[in-house]
C-alpha cells in the first residue's frame, strides 16, 4: 500500500497543479492567437504595401507605353515624307519637356536603320541595324506589338540606372517607312518621382528582367541573396531572412513588360513584437503562478494548521494518564472546532469507560477471592467436624457416617477441579449435599425439597451460587423453635433460567427488603456478603442481564430468586 | 450537445474527407474579368464541355488585376501541385513568371483567350509538354471584318464620290476602337483588318484610335468624345461586340428615323458574334461581327484538360481549329444579316 500523503500534499498539489495548467494554457493560447493574428495582419498589410508598390510602376510603365502610343499615331497622322525628321523631332521634343526622366528619344527606319530623327541628351548611334533591341522589335510578327524594354549594355556613369523601350512603329501608309522608336529613361528620376510609398524601415526592392538581370535596386546590399531569394519565390510572396534581418517578399510581374518586381519589407517588427509579446505574456504568467502558488499554500496552510496541531497533540496522547490533563481547545474552521469537541468527548467517555472496567474488575477479583474463601469455608468445615465428633461420642456411627460422605461430596463439588462453570445438576446436589449435612447438624430444625425441571439439569452455571443463600436461609429465615421448610425450584421461563430458593421464616418488612436489594445493586457499597457476592458473579459472568430479585412477606416467608439468562437447550459455556 | 459532438466530428471529417475526394475532380479556371461578356460566355462553355467529362470547374476571377491573379494562381499551386490550370491571363507578357511558377511545381497550364507570347513557351524542354493555349484565330476575325466592309463598300475605284465617301475624298476614314494595348487579339485584328481593306484597293486613314480595354462603357464614351469633338468617321473598326456596342448606345441616342442608320452614321463592325451583338445585327445597327467560336474552344479545352490529367487520347481536331505546336486557334465565321 502507498504512504498516505500529508494534508499539505494533498492540498497544494491538486491546487497547484491545476493553477500550472491554467496558466500555461493561457499563456500558450494567448502566444498562439496573438502570433497569428498579427502575422495574418502583417503579411495583409505587407501585401498591401508591395501590391501599391507594384500599382505605381503598372501605371508608370503604362503610361510610358501610352506616350510612345501618342509618338506611333502622330507618326501614321504625317504625310509628307520630307518634314519626317522636323516634325518627329518636334514631338520628341515636347515629350522631352513633359517627362524629365526620358534621357533621349530617336527613331529610325526600320528596314535599313537609318536614323530618321532624334533629340535629348543621350548618345544616338547613326544606324541601328546592329543593335540588339532594334532587331527585336521586329523578329516576329509577335514582336511588332509588344515594346521592348531592354537595359543599357555598359553603365552609364551619369545615370547608373537606366532603360530603353524600342517599340515598332508601322506607317499603314506604306509599310517601308516602318520605323523603330527608341526611348531612353533615367531610373533615378522615376524612382525620386515615386517612391513615395512608405516600404518601412529598410524596405527595398528591385526591379528585374525575366533571366534576373537587375534592372534597378533601390538598395544595393546583398543583392546577390537577393536575387537567390526571387529566383526561388518566382512569383507570390514568402517570409525570407537577408543578412540576419527578417523580410517578408512579394515578387510579382509588372502589367505590360516582362519585367518583374521584388519587394522587400523588413517584418523584424513584428518578430520583435511576437518576441516582446511572448516575454510579457511569460512574465505575467509566472508572476500571476507565483502569486496564486502563494495564495494557495497560505490558505492550505490555514486550513491544514488546526488539523495538524489536533494530529500532534493527539499522537502526545499515548498513556492514560496523559488523557485527563488534555484539553487542546484548538481554534479553526467549523469542522476542526466539532472535531475538537467529538475528541474530547471521547477522551472524557474512554476516561468514563477506563474507570468503570478498572472498578467492575477489582469487583471481579473481590468477589472471585470470596467464593474462593466459599470452597473451602473453615467455620463450616469445624462445625461440621466438631458435629461429627459428637455423633460418634453418641456412638450415632450411621449418622457420622452419612454427615461424611455429605461432607466429602460438598468439598468435592466445591473445589471442581477449579473449574467456575459446572452443570446445574452439580449444583443442585451441591445444595442437597449442604442441606443434608446442616439438618443433621441442626438436629432436624427444619426440611427441604427440591423442585427442580429435568430439561435444565445439564445447563452449564457459575458454582457456588445457591449454597450462600441457602445459608442465609439457614441462618436467618427459620423461626425460633418451629420446624422450619426450605424449598428450592428450578424452571426456565422467558429467557431465563429462574432458581428460587424460599424459607417460610419471620420474613421482613417492605423496606428491609427495599433496602437489602439496593445494596445488591449498588456499586460503592462493598459489603461482601453471600448475597451480594453471587449477585456480582452473576453480573460478572452473565452481563447486566442477570439479576437477583427478594420477595418477602412478614411472618410468611422469604424467596430470593436468581435469574441467569439463558437462550435455549444448551447454555453458551464461557 | 457534448454527447453529439463525437458524431458531428466524425461526420464533419467524413464530408471534408468526401469533398476532398471530390476535388479531385473540380478544374480551376482563372479569368481576367467576369464583365466581359465574350468570357462569360466562354466560361459558360467551358463549364458544359468540362461536365461532360465529369469534371466541374471553380472560377477565379482577377478583376484585370494581374497582381490578384497571380496570387490565386500561386495558392492553387501550392494547393493541388500537378492539377493542370486553365489560365484566362490578364497581361500575356505576365505569362513567362506563372510559366516559370508552373514549372517549379511542375503543373500544366493551359492559355485560353489571351495568348501568351511564344518566346516564353519555345525553347524550353518542359513547357513543350506542359504549356498550352487555346483561343481564336484573330488574323481571320481582321480580314473577315475587312471582307464584310468590302461586300458593303464595293470595289475601291467605285468609292470616291459613293453615299459612303462621306467627305468626298476617296479614303475611307477609320476610327478603330482598340481592346487592350499588347493584346495579341486587338492588335491582330487591327492589323488584318487594315491590311485586308488595303488590298481590297482602299486607301485608308485612321481618323481616331482609341483604347476601350473591350468595355462598352468605355465605347461609349469614346464614341461620345468623338461626336463631340466632330470627328470624321466612315468605317469604325472595333476589337470586339462590347465596344461596338457601347457606340452604338451612344448614337442611338441622337437617331434620326428617317435614316437607315448606316446611312445617319457609318457602318460598325465588330467582333465574337455575343448574343447582344447578334440581335444589333439583326436590328441593323452592326453591320457585320465575326463567330469567335468559344463552343470549339471550350471543347478544344476540355479535351487537353482531360488528356492531362486522365490520359485519355486526344480527338481528332475540328476543321477549323488551326494546331501550331502547343497552340491551337479557332477559326471563327462572318455573321451578317440575312
Amino acid at each position: 500500500m502507498k504512504k498516505p500523503r500529508s494534508l499539505y500534499t494533498q492540498l497544494l498539489a491538486p491546487l497547484c497543479g491545476t493553477l500550472l495548467l491554467l496558466v500555461s494554457s493561457i499563456m500558450v493560447s494567448s502566444y498562439f492567437l496573438y502570433r497569428e493574428s498579427v502575422v495574418t495582419t502583417s503579411e495583409t498589410n505587407l501585401q498591401a504595401t508591395g501590391e501599391q508598390l507594384l500599382g505605381t510602376y503598372d501605371s508608370y510603365f503604362t503610361q510610358i507605353f501610352r506616350n510612345s502610343d501618342v509618338i506611333l499615331s502622330a507618326y501614321n497622322d504625317l504625310d509628307d515624307e520630307s518634314t519626317f525628321q522636323k516634325d518627329i523631332t518636334q514631338d520628341f521634343e515636347s515629350l522631352l519637356a513633359l517627362k524629365e526622366e526620358v534621357i533621349s528619344a530617336s527613331m529610325y527606319k526600320a528596314s535599313t536603320g537609318e536614323l530618321i530623327a532624334s533629340a535629348g541628351k543621350g548618345e544616338n548611334v547613326p544606324n541601328a541595324s546592329g543593335e540588339e533591341w532594334f532587331r527585336q522589335t521586329f523578329e516576329s510578327d509577335e514582336d511588332k506589338l509588344i515594346p521592348v524594354l531592354t537595359l543599357p549594355s555598359n553603365t552609364n556613369p551619369v545615370y547608373p540606372y537606366s532603360f530603353s523601350l524600342s517599340r515598332y512603329v508601322s506607317y499603314d501608309r506604306d509599310s517601308t517607312y516602318d520605323a523603330v522608336l527608341h526611348l531612353e529613361f533615367s531610373f533615378n528620376e522615376i524612382v525620386d518621382s515615386l517612391n513615395e510609398t512608405a516600404l518601412g524601415e529598410g524596405g527595398n526592392f528591385v526591379i528585374y528582367d525575366k533571366s534576373y538581370r537587375v534592372v534597378y535596386s533601390s538598395m544595393p546590399e546583398n543583392l546577390d541573396n537577393k536575387i537567390d531569394i526571387l529566383k526561388g519565390l518566382v512569383v507570390g510572396a514568402g517570409n525570407y531572412s537577408v543578412a540576419g534581418h527578417s523580410f517578408f517578399v512579394f515578387a510579382s510581374s509588372i502589367s505590360n513588360t516582362s519585367w518583374r518586381l521584388g519587394v522587400f519589407l523588413n517584418r523584424d517588427a513584428v518578430q520583435e513584437a511576437i518576441r516582446s509579446f511572448a516575454l510579457y505574456v511569460s512574465l505575467i504568467g509566472t508572476a500571476a503562478l507565483f502569486g496564486s502558488a502563494a495564495i494557495v499554500f497560505i490558505v492550505a496552510r490555514r486550513s491544514a494548521k488546526p488539523l495538524l496541531t489536533l494530529s500532534k497533540q493527539m499522537s502526545e496522547i499515548v498513556t492514560l494518564e496523559d488523557m485527563p490533563s488534555k484539553r487542546l481547545g484548538i481554534v479553526g474552521s467549523k469542522e476542526i472546532v466539532e472535531l475538537d469537541h467529538s475528541f474530547s468527548a471521547l477522551i472524557k467517555r474512554v476516561e468514563d469507560l477506563t474507570k468503570k472496567i478498572i472498578y467492575e474488575k477489582e469487583e471481579q477479583r473481590k468477589s472471585e477471592l470470596l467464593a474462593l474463601q466459599n470452597q473451602i469455608n473453615p467455620h463450616f468445615l469445624y462445625n461440621t467436624l466438631d458435629s461429627i465428633l459428637a455423633l460418634i461420642d453418641k456412638n450415632e456411627n450411621e449418622k457420622a457416617e452419612e454427615m461424611i460422605v455429605a461432607l466429602s461430596r460438598f468439598f468435592r463439588i466445591s473445589i471442581s477441579k477449579g473449574k467456575n462453570i459446572i452443570p446445574l445438576r452439580k449444583e443442585i446436589e451441591h445444595a442437597k449435599n449442604y442441606l443434608q449435612i446442616q439438618k443433621l447438624r441442626f438436629g432436624d430444625a427444619f426440611d427441604y425439597s427440591f423442585d427442580v425441571d429435568e430439561s435444565i439439569l445439564d445447563v452449564d452455571v457459575v458454582k457456588l451460587i445457591l449454597q450462600p443463600i441457602i445459608e442465609n436461609s439457614i441462618n436467618h429465615g427459620l423461626k425460633e423453635g418451629e420446624k422450619g421448610f426450605i424449598s428450592v425450584k428450578g424452571y426456565p421461563q422467558d429467557g431465563f433460567l429462574h432458581l428460587e430458593i424460599s424459607d417460610d421464616g419471620y420474613g421482613m418488612l417492605e423496606e428491609t427488603r427495599e433496602a437489602l436489594e439496593n445494596s445488591l445493586k449498588d456499586e460503592t457499597e462493598a459489603k461482601g456478603v453471600g448475597l451480594k457476592n453471587v449477585y456480582l458473579r452473576l453480573r460478572v459472568y452473565y452481563g447486566p442481564k442477570a439479576d437477583v430479585t427478594i420477595q418477602s412477606k412478614l411472618d410468611e416467608g422469604t424467596t430470593v430468586s436468581l435469574l441467569i439468562p439463558w437462550k435455549g437447550e444448551s447454555h453458551e459455556k464461557n | 450537445m457534448k454527447r453529439t459532438s463525437p458524431w458531428s466530428l466524425f461526420l464533419l471529417s467524413a464530408l471534408s474527407l468526401f469533398s476532398c475526394g471530390e476535388q479531385n475532380n473540380v478544374a480551376d479556371l482563372f479569368i481576367y474579368d467576369d464583365t466581359d461578356p465574350f468570357i462569360a460566355s466562354l466560361q459558360k462553355s467551358l463549364k458544359v464541355s468540362l461536365l461532360e467529362k465529369g469534371i466541374e470547374i471553380e472560377v477565379h476571377n482577377a478583376q484585370r488585376k494581374q497582381s490578384l491573379q497571380n496570387s490565386q494562381v500561386v495558392k492553387a499551386l501550392e494547393k493541388n501541385k500537378g492539377r493542370p490550370l486553365l489560365v484566362n491571363i490578364v497581361d500575356r507578357l505576365s505569362a513567362s513568371v506563372l510559366i516559370e511558377k508552373a514549372q517549379n511545381e511542375d503543373t500544366p497550364l493551359l492559355f485560353l483567350n489571351r495568348e501568351p507570347l511564344k518566346k516564353d513557351t519555345i525553347g524550353n524542354e518542359w513547357a513543350k509538354e506542359n504549356i498550352y493555349f487555346v483561343g481564336s484565330n484573330p488574323a481571320y476575325e481582321g480580314a473577315a471584318q475587312s471582307e464584310i466592309a468590302y461586300s458593303y463598300f464595293g470595289p475601291a475605284k467605285d468609292f470616291k464620290g459613293s453615299k459612303f465617301d462621306k467627305n468626298g475624298d476617296g479614303k475611307i476614314q477609320v476610327a478603330l476602337f482598340r481592346g487592350e494595348l499588347s493584346h495579341q487579339d486587338a492588335e491582330a485584328r487591327t492589323k488584318y483588318a487594315l491590311d485586308g481593306l488595303r488590298s481590297f484597293g482602299y486607301e485608308i486613314e485612321l481618323s481616331e484610335v482609341a483604347y476601350c480595354d473591350w468595355e462598352k462603357s468605355k465605347g461609349y464614351d469614346e464614341m461620345k468624345k468623338i461626336a463631340l469633338q466632330g470627328g470624321n468617321v466612315e468605317l469604325l473598326l472595333s476589337n470586339n461586340d462590347a465596344m461596338a456596342l457601347g457606340a452604338i448606345d451612344y448614337l442611338k441616342e441622337n437617331r434620326d428615323d428617317s435614316l437607315p442608320f448606316f446611312d445617319q452614321y457609318f457602318p460598325i463592325l465588330g467582333v465574337d458574334a455575343t448574343k447582344e451583338g447578334r440581335e444589333a445585327v439583326e436590328e441593323g445597327y452592326m453591320l457585320g461581327t465575326v463567330l469567335n467560336d468559344e463552343v470549339t474552344q471550350a471543347e478544344v479545352l476540355a479535351s487537353l484538360y482531360q488528356t492531362l490529367t486522365e490520359g485519355t487520347p486526344f480527338p481528332t481536331l475540328k476543321e477549323n481549329v488551326v494546331q501550331d505546336g502547343n497552340f491551337y486557334k479557332v477559326k471563327g465565321e462572318k455573321i451578317v444579316k440575312k
